[in-house]
């Protein structure tokens, strides 16, 4: 298990009109809760 | 069949997660045009990304395999679940790639995680909440 996420801050993510969003902001304002699903079906 | 279930049974505890101080955001695998066709299946109204080249899911240790995908124990939990009324849709994204759920604090600190070892063996939303008490 991670103790941090910081490698992560930096990566990047996709918003639903494709445009880059840096990971590390989800978590900047509140905790993140992030569910990462195993595939769109 | 399982990912859509498994958000929709976090999504009705979106209260309890915001109450918590914390903020419930789905990531998927597929590209950005399965967003809607995924919002339309689950209800979902959250935030919603997607990490096509599976690198954030990586460094997440999620597990990826064709190992963690079949087995037993994700056949009986398949069973199950389409007792209840689910079935799944068409396959969009990585059909290897495994979920999981990574609960991170403001300040950088992962408070939880849960990395599933396949089809139905997801986070439960009171084991969720615990941690962010």
């Amino acid at each position: 298990m991670l103790d941090r996420a910081d490698d992560l801050a930096s990566m990047t993510v996709l918003d639903e009109k494709s445009a880059v969003v840096t990971a590390g902001t989800l978590w900047r304002d509140r905790t993140a809760i992030l569910v990462f699903v195993r595939h769109f079906g | 069949m399982h990912c859509r279930e498994h958000v929709v049974q976090l999504h009705h505890r979106i209260d309890d997660f915001q109450a918590a101080g914390a903020e419930l955001i789905v990531i998927g695998n597929g590209s950005p045009s399965f967003i809607a066709g995924f919002r339309d299946e689950t209800g979902w109204r959250g935030p919603l990304y997607v990490d096509p080249s599976l690198a954030l899911y990586a460094a997440a240790g999620m597990k990826r395999g064709v190992r963690s995908t079949f087995n037993l124990r994700s056949a009986v939990r398949s069973v199950g679940t389409l007792k209840r009324g689910f079935r799944q849709g068409k396959m969009q994204g990585d059909a290897w790639q495994q979920g999981g759920v990574l609960v991170i604090a403001r300040d950088g600190r992962v408070m939880w995680s849960h990395a599933s070892d396949g089809p139905g063996d997801n986070a439960q939303a009171d084991a969720i909440l615990a941690a962010l008490r």
